[in-house]
C-alpha cells in the first residue's frame, strides 16, 4: 500500500477497491485533515465538514496530544516514515475506538513527503473482546494454578498461584518435566505414558490428580490439561488451570471412611414418609433375616407384630416421623418367620432443602443378645430376692433367718418387711438373725441389720443375731458401731440355745436313747 | 366414741379397762394431736388417782402414725414411768413398725410387746419382781 501513488493511474482501481473497503483518511505534512471517505467517517461517527481542516489530534487523548511520543511520531511522517498498527482513537462525543491503521507518507519528485494518507479499519468490537479475554484469564490466572508445558513434558512457566500449591519457585521447575510433580510408581508406568500421548493428540484431561509438593506432600488438584492447537490443528503446548482440593479431598474421605464404619457396624434402612422401604443394608438385612428384594417397597409394619401395628401408638409413631421428629429408643421387631429381634435403634428423619422430612434414615443395631441376657439376669435377680428371705419357724414363737450374701438397701426392706410380717403371723417372741453368711460388715450393713433388730423389738419381739465370725466381730467394734442391747451370740446353736431358755425350755437328752 | 363427745369442749373421756391389776389403754383410731395431749392428761390422771401394777397402750387399732404422735406417747410411757409405774406399749403393725424405723425415730425408753397378753405377763412378773 506504501507503493500507492496518487498519479498513477495503474493503481486508480486497486485505490478504489481499497476506499470501498477501508477507512480513508488524508492529511497534509502539519496533520490538518484534507480528505476522508464515509467508511473512515463512520469509524470516528464524525461529518466530514466537522473535521475538515481540523488536526489529527482531534482523534486522539488529550494527554496523548500533549506527549512527546505524539509530537515524535509527526516528526517522523515528516521525515518520511510508515506507521502501522493498533491504535486508540477518540470518536465524536469522546466514544472510544479502536483502528487498526497504517500511516502512509506520500512523496514528491524529490523525496519529500507532502501528504499522509492513513487506511484504518475498525477493530473496536474485536480489542474489547481482546480485553474480555484477557481479563477472563487474568481473573483465572489469580483464581488458579495455571502452568505451561511444551508437548515433551517440559515446563514453560506457571503462574504464583500454581508455585504456592506446588511449592517450588519458577527457576526450579522451568525446563524440567512434568513427572517431578508425580509420585515414581505413577510417572513410570504406562498409564503416564498414555496421558501424555492422548495430549499429544490433542485431547484435553480434566480430572482430580494426585501430586508431589516439593516438600514431598502428597495434595490433590483438580486440573485441566488443555492442549494448545496451533494452526495446522497440532497441539504446540498443554495449559494446565489446576486448583488445590487437597482440603476437600480428605473431608471427603473422612466422611466416606465414617459412612463405611457405619456401613460395616451398623444396620441402615431408609423409608419413605408414608413408612414403606426404600433401601437396606446388609447388616441391617442380616439383622432382620430378609433379602433386600424381600424388604423394598414393603411397608415398615412387616417388622412389627400385628398388634403393634395396627395400634394408635404406632400411627402416631409415623405421625411423629412426619413431623421431622426424631425417635430413638429399643425396639421389639420381627424378623423373617416370626423370629423375635430386638434393636436399639434411631429413626432420623431427612429434611430437603425446603426443611420438609423426605424419608427416614433408620440406623439399628441389633441387642438380642443383650436383651434375652437382661431378661435371664432380672429373672435371676427376682428368684435371688424370693430366696434371699427364707423365714424359718424353728420352734413355737422362735423364727429364723439366715442372711447369705450382700446386703444393700433394697434388700434390707424385703428383709424387714418379710421378718416383721412372719413375726405378727407367727407370734414369735425371738427372732434369730444368722448372718453367718454375710461376708463382709461395713457402717453400712451393720446399720441396716440394726434397723431390723429395732423393728423386730418395737414388735415385741426379741432379736438375736448370731454367726458372727472373730473378724466381724472386730470389725464391728474397730468401726465404732454400738450394738446398744442387741442379744448377740457367736453361732447359730447359741442363739437357739438362749431362745430355748429364755422361754423356759431346755433340750434333753431322751434317756432311752443313750 | 361418741363422735358428739370429741367435738364438746371438754376433755375427752377416754375408753380404758383394768385387768389383772392393769390399766389397758387401746387407742382405736388415728389421734390429733390435741386429742393426744388430752388423753396423756387423763391418763396420767387415772393412774395417778388407782394403784395399778402397770399401763398397757395398744396401738392395735392404728395403722398409721406420724412423728408428733409417737412422741406423744413416747412421752407419756416415761411420765408414767416417773410416776412409778412400768407402760408396755402393744400391737404395732409390721406397717408401723416400718415407718417408724425409716424415719428413724426415738426408741428407746419404750417397752414393747406383741399382744396384750405379753405385756400384762411382763407387768405382773416385773411387779412381782420388784416387790
Amino acid at each position: 500500500m506504501a507503493l500507492f501513488n496518487d498519479g498513477d493511474i495503474s493503481n486508480e482501481d486497486l485505490f478504489n477497491a481499497i476506499n470501498r473497503s477501508q477507512g480513508f483518511i488524508e492529511f497534509d505534512m502539519d496533520g490538518i485533515i484534507v480528505n476522508c471517505n464515509q467508511i473512515f467517517l463512520d469509524v470516528v461517527g464524525y461529518d466530514f465538514s466537522e473535521i475538515k481542516g481540523k488536526h489529527h489530534s482531534i482523534f486522539c487523548d488529550e494527554s496523548f496530544v500533549k506527549s512527546q511520543e505524539y509530537s515524535d511520531f509527526w516528526e517522523k511522517l515528516n521525515l518520511g516514515e510508515f506507521y502501522s498498527g493498533e491504535y486508540k482513537r477518540i470518536g465524536k462525543n469522546g466514544k472510544e475506538v479502536y483502528i487498526q491503521a497504517t500511516y502512509n507518507p506520500i512523496f514528491d519528485k524529490n523525496n519529500k513527503p507532502t501528504k499522509v494518507l492513513k487506511f484504518a479499519t475498525d477493530v473496536t468490537a474485536r480489542k474489547l473482546k481482546d480485553i474480555e479475554t484477557e481479563s477472563v484469564l487474568s481473573a483465572v490466572r489469580k483464581s488458579q494454578g495455571v502452568i505451561e508445558f511444551n508437548m515433551d513434558g517440559s515446563v514453560i512457566t506457571a503462574n504464583d498461584k500454581f508455585l504456592d500449591i506446588i511449592g517450588y519457585s519458577l527457576e526450579e521447575i522451568k525446563g524440567k518435566h512434568h513427572r517431578i510433580f508425580c509420585e515414581e510408581s505413577y510417572s513410570k508406568s504406562d498409564e503416564y505414558k498414555e496421558f501424555w500421548e492422548k495430549l499429544n493428540q490433542g485431547v484435553y484431561e480434566v480430572n482430580e490428580f494426585k501430586r508431589i509438593t516439593k516438600n514431598n506432600e502428597e495434595i490433590y488438584i483438580q486440573a485441566t490439561y488443555s492442549p494448545i492447537l496451533g494452526l495446522n490443528d497440532k497441539p504446540v503446548k498443554v495449559i494446565k488451570f489446576a486448583a488445590d482440593v487437597t482440603k476437600q479431598k480428605m473431608n471427603n474421605a473422612e466422611t466416606e471412611g465414617k459412612l463405611n464404619a457405619i456401613d460395616k457396624s451398623l444396620g441402615t434402612i431408609e423409608f419413605n414418609m408414608d413408612g414403606t422401604i426404600i433401601t437396606a443394608n446388609d447388616k441391617f438385612l442380616e439383622i432382620a433375616g430378609y433379602s433386600l428384594d424381600e424388604v423394598a417397597g414393603k411397608h415398615h409394619r412387616i417388622f412389627c407384630e400385628d398388634s403393634y401395628a395396627t395400634s394408635v401408638e404406632y400411627s402416631d409413631f409415623w405421625k411423629k416421623m412426619n413431623r421431622g421428629e426424631f425417635d430413638s429408643g429399643e425396639y421389639r421387631r420381627i424378623g423373617k418367620n416370626g423370629r423375635e429381634v430386638y434393636i436399639q435403634a434411631t429413626y432420623n428423619p431427612i429434611f430437603d432443602l425446603n426443611n420438609k422430612p423426605f424419608k427416614v434414615l433408620k440406623i439399628a443395631s441389633d441387642v438380642t443378645e443383650k436383651k434375652r441376657r437382661e431378661n435371664e439376669s432380672a429373672k435371676q435377680a427376682a428368684l435371688i430376692m424370693d430366696m434371699s428371705t427364707p423365714v424359718m419357724r424353728l420352734w413355737d414363737n422362735v423364727l429364723l433367718l439366715p442372711i447369705i450374701g450382700l446386703v444393700d438397701s433394697k434388700r434390707v426392706q424385703t428383709i424387714m418387711e418379710a421378718a416383721l410380717q412372719n413375726i405378727l403371723d407367727y407370734q414369735a417372741k425371738f427372732f434369730i438373725l444368722d448372718i453367718q453368711g454375710v461376708p463382709a460388715i461395713d457402717s453400712a450393713v451393720a446399720n441396716y441389720l440394726i434397723k431390723v433388730t429395732q423393728a423386730t423389738k418395737l414388735m415385741g419381739c426379741r432379736c438375736i443375731v448370731t454367726g458372727i465370725s472373730p473378724q466381724i466381730s472386730q470389725a464391728l467394734v474397730n468401726l465404732g458401731i454400738d450394738l446398744g442391747d442387741i442379744l448377740t451370740q457367736s453361732n447359730l446353736k447359741d442363739g437357739v440355745g438362749m431362745s430355748l431358755k429364755e422361754m423356759g425350755l431346755e433340750l434333753k437328752n431322751s434317756d432311752s436313747k443313750i | 366414741m361418741d363422735s358428739k363427745f370429741e367435738f364438746a369442749n371438754e376433755a375427752p373421756v377416754i375408753t380404758t379397762y383394768t385387768t389383772q391389776g392393769c390399766l389397758v389403754f387401746p387407742v382405736q383410731t388415728e389421734l390429733s394431736k390435741d386429742t393426744a395431749m388430752d388423753i396423756q392428761a387423763e391418763l396420767l390422771q387415772q393412774v395417778h388417782s388407782t394403784n395399778y401394777l402397770g399401763v398397757v397402750i395398744d396401738l392395735s387399732g392404728i395403722e398409721i402414725i406420724d412423728s408428733v404422735l409417737w412422741k406423744i406417747l413416747l412421752n407419756t410411757s416415761v411420765m408414767i414411768n416417773v410416776l412409778g409405774y412400768r407402760t408396755v406399749v402393744t400391737g404395732l403393725s409390721p406397717g408401723v413398725v416400718a415407718s417408724i424405723i425409716d424415719v428413724n425415730l426415738e426408741l428407746s425408753n419404750v417397752k414393747t410387746a406383741m399382744t396384750i397378753q405379753d405385756a400384762l405377763n411382763f407387768l405382773v412378773s416385773f411387779k412381782s419382781f420388784n416387790k
